[in-house]
């Protein structure tokens, strides 16, 4: 098991490396001059010229791409030339607030999604399997921003009962809650019908395999067999699934965030667009770049550890 | 029993302080009563659910809170980086100046000035502040040295010296001579007409505590002001909002002026898009905020908010590069100019809702309009006549323009088919907005046809400079250099005679207009939501000073 981590563990670093060096020689692709977007047009070209070498806009590409990796392997993203404060603060502040969104819309999409799933796959081809798949077939086809607009007009303002923007403050639990409602909700419906779809699937499969048939053949009760035996092993690719999820929600938690003007690494991301602010959009994109990685390779591992195939197929032969 | 108590307590509440209907389903969950229950709280209290709501929408204008939109957050509140007008909008309160505008008005009135002279040649500038100006935050009463401290900075004449974007506007100071506690001279290099209009009146104008400064150090201090305004400081809540609390110790520099702040808490809270927007003033997360011309018929109809509008200054307009191939020719700018429907554009575009410009200063300026400016009627015989007498029917062109223009896109195709009759093939080509307006040189010079907005400041020295020789490629997209224009430009701004610059901005426009670079197209309207009962003054460049709104 070590030897599995400590593979997994290195080729991770390896992908992080290369997605850094990636993603500062993108960066510099985009047209635009940082420094003229950042100082306006009322700045002296002497100006524009002494803040591009503070950027250190005026080394070239290979420099810069330099001095972005190796300071980030240490951690330091740099100082943001306007706010004065730290990039590595920036992005920390950022992170929660996406964090939080994307963690509760997974939890809130696996909530509904999974026991959808089951419950349809109990009654294959009946009128509620095909209610539960018409449900989850047009959930899967609803933009997060489309939801989230229709939320909001629902539950901000047809009936005003959770807020329309922000996000609270982590020091008060139940609005910080209250603010995150919507908006995972809106970010959830597209995996919650993913997720019931795949659940369904999974369960109607393992359903004919041979010990299931044997539980059934024993006289095991019905509903012991579909949550105890046919659930665990059935909800496996759904682990998989939703841990490569996690990345993709980070990305979908864009439009959510500015929809509903929440911060977050989203909002921070298309204002460092906007505005060219390199460094910021780099230390984001290098975040979210890691956490994706990282749920990949928490995916690995409790695929592993769910499933007891995998350790004997990697077992040495004896 | 305590539960009993409490649901006693509740409808007690409901029937005497009327709390709202959001209030009451947040307490009623909180004593575990479901949303039904609180539903039927309502239901049993005859008459009180609908006195409940009004008094809901006083109580949401309550002098408690205001709460204003910011389009885009903050960055920097220091005047002398302050990169955004989401910045200006706070800092407004936040900072005060020797001599500002009168709320709503361009009239100029002693702030933070007791009094305020200037010399004949405009070069010396005497004044004497107030006494008993206190700074917020406990940095104490305000001095000549502050104010000296204050435009050196900008004007980079510190140490260690500031890069500050807005040097320009002190590019004439030579130094601020402090004579005693509360009185000194701005003694400037040559005269700077704008000095009265844009830069003392302006964000470049407000002072800041030298001691918060030094204290603090500059990357503090963006992020955590001390002015002398009537509003102080609280807190940033990156991407969410910022917090400002009445000042208790304001010594009140506006009062001669101004009524006393009413509102307790100003919050600023940062929504980017409109959408959200206009969903969080009708839920009741916002009092006011600019919405886009498609919303206004939408709070037009909402008994809750009253829309106010105020044409801005800013000029949008489609102009030609003179210096590409196609449209060297002034044939072809004359059958582009014959070609374009404006009215078409206002309508299709903007709903109908800018103003019509027919010169690049609007009429709110408070000099340079150029009143009778010739208008461009869409003519498409005499179009295509120009075009026939260039010899160059079928003309392709390429028609750019900034994404991040509202209506950019509708613009182009308006103008797309407008010009497709008079016998022209136009591509659009639309881009980012930092793409378009942060090309390089290189990529400026091969604009041919475009259509772009500029935001301008109370002074037509922000209108007309950008359109010099030596702006060619730079922000003179039109690459248009007449040495005349550039004479006056460079004259009329150190020129302290109204009368004689007005003619000189006028002059300019004329200029322009004989070389049939531009078709001017709008100076944008501003639409603001406003909650009923809330009384805003808007100036006429359609900004605002909360802290004076009623």
């Amino acid at each position: 098991v070590a030897r599995y981590l400590l593979k997994r563990l290195v080729m991770t670093i390896v992908v992080v490396l290369l997605v850094m060096t990636f993603l500062s020689v993108v960066v510099h692709l985009i047209p635009g001059d940082p420094a003229s977007v950042i100082l306006g047009p009322r700045a002296t070209p002497e100006l524009i010229e002494a803040v591009r070498q503070q950027m250190h806009l005026d080394e070239p590409v290979w420099k810069q791409v330099w001095l972005f990796v190796s300071n980030a392997v240490q951690g330091d993203f740099g100082r943001d030339f306007i706010t004065g404060l730290s990039i590595r603060s920036i992005v920390a502040d950022a992170l929660p607030y996406t964090a939080t969104l994307a963690v509760g819309a997974l939890l809130l999409a696996s909530l509904i999604g999974i026991p959808l799933g089951v419950y349809a796959a109990t009654r294959p081809n009946t009128v509620v399997d095909r209610v539960a798949a018409l449900f989850s077939v047009s959930f899967i086809t609803i933009p997060s921003y489309v939801a989230g607009l229709y939320l909001l007009l629902l539950f901000a303002l047809r009936w005003p009962i959770l807020p329309a923007v922000g996000a609270g403050s982590f020091s008060h639990p139940l609005d910080y809650l209250k603010h995150l409602v919507l908006p995972a909700t809106a970010l959830a419906v597209t995996w919650i019908g993913y997720i019931a779809r795949l659940v369904r699937a999974s369960m109607l499969e393992v359903r004919t395999a041979n010990y299931i048939r044997t539980a059934y053949a024993v006289g095991l009760p019905e509903r012991r067999i579909f949550y105890k035996y046919a659930l665990k092993n059935a909800v496996i690719p759904t682990v998989a699934v939703l841990s490569v999820g996690l990345g993709d929600l980070m990305a979908g938690a864009v439009f959510i965030e500015v929809i509903f003007s929440r911060p977050g690494l989203g909002t921070t991301v298309v204002d460092a667009i906007e505005t060219r602010n390199f460094p910021i959009l780099q230390a984001c994109v290098l975040v979210i770049a890691i956490i994706y990685v990282g749920a990949n390779l928490l995916a690995d591992l409790s695929y592993r550890f769910l499933d007891p195939r995998i350790r004997v197929e990697e077992a040495p032969a004896a | 029993m305590r539960l009993h108590d409490s649901v006693e307590e509740l409808l007690q509440d409901l029937e005497s302080k009327g709390i709202d209907r959001r209030e009451l389903v947040e307490r009623a969950a909180g004593l575990g009563l479901a949303l039904g229950a609180a539903g039927g709280l309502l239901a049993g209290a005859p008459g009180v659910a609908a006195a409940a709501e009004d008094r809901a929408e006083d109580a949401a204008l309550s002098t408690q809170l205001l709460r204003l939109r910011l389009d885009d957050d903050i960055q920097n509140l220091d005047p002398a980086i302050q990169p955004g007008h989401s910045d200006d909008a706070v800092g407004q309160n936040v900072f005060e100046h020797l001599v500002a505008f009168r709320p709503g008005t361009f009239e100029r009135v002693n702030v933070l000035a007791e009094k305020w002279k200037g010399s004949k040649d405009g070069l010396r500038w005497d004044f004497t502040l107030k006494k008993g100006i206190m700074f917020h935050k406990g940095f104490g009463e305000m001095t000549a040295e502050d104010v000296k401290f204050s435009f050196e900075r900008i004007a980079g004449l510190t140490t260690p010296k500031l890069k500050s974007p807005y040097q320009s506007d002190w590019a004439a100071l030579k130094e601020v001579r402090v004579k005693d506690r509360y009185s000194g001279t701005v003694i400037l290099k040559h005269p700077y007409a704008p000095l009265m209009t844009t830069t003392i009146p302006g964000q470049s104008g407000e002072i800041v505590s030298k001691k918060a400064v030094l204290e603090m150090g500059n990357s503090k201090f963006g992020t955590h002001p001390v002015g002398t305004g009537p509003y102080e400081f609280v807190s940033w809540s990156p991407k969410q909002n910022v917090k400002l609390r009445k000042f208790a110790d304001y010594s009140g520099a506006a009062s001669r002026f101004a009524r006393q702040s009413v509102w307790k808490n100003l919050e600023f809270v940062v929504i980017g898009e409109d959408n959200a927007t206009m969903i969080a003033l009708e839920s009741g997360a916002l009092d006011f905020s600019s919405i886009p011309t498609s919303g206004i018929d939408r709070f037009t109809r909402n008994p809750k908010f009253n829309v106010v509008k105020q044409t801005s200054l800013n000029y949008n307009w489609i102009g030609m590069n003179v210096r590409h191939p196609n449209l060297q020719d002034k044939n072809v700018r004359l059958a582009v100019l014959y070609g374009i429907d404006v009215p078409s554009i206002l309508q299709g575009a903007f709903d109908g809702r800018y103003t019509r410009a027919t010169a690049m200063v609007a009429p709110g300026m408070p000099l340079g309009y150029w009143k009778h400016a010739p208008v461009y009627h869409r003519d498409v015989k005499k179009a295509q006549a120009y075009l026939k007498k260039a010899g160059k029917q079928g003309l392709k062109l390429v028609m750019s323009g900034s994404k991040s223009e509202p209506g950019a896109d509708t613009v182009a195709q308006i103008v797309q088919a407008n010009l497709h009759d008079v016998g022209f093939d136009i591509q659009v080509q639309l881009e980012d907005g930092a793409v378009f307006d942060q090309a390089t040189k290189a990529a400026n010079k091969k604009k041919q046809l475009f259509y772009t907005g500029f935001t301008t400041l109370p002074d037509p020295e922000w209108d007309t400079t950008w359109f010099t020789c030596s702006q060619v490629s730079v922000w003179n997209y039109m690459s248009w250099c007449n040495k005349e224009y550039s004479k006056l430009e460079k004259l009329a701004a150190s020129t302290p005679n109204e009368k004689k610059r007005n003619a000189m901005y006028i002059r300019m426009q004329q200029l322009m207009d004989a070389d049939k670079i531009a078709l001017w197209i709008a100076w944008p309207t501003i639409y603001f939501a406003v909650r009923k009962g809330l009384k805003p003054k808007i100036n006429p460049n359609a900004v605002y000073q909360a802290w004076d709104f009623r």
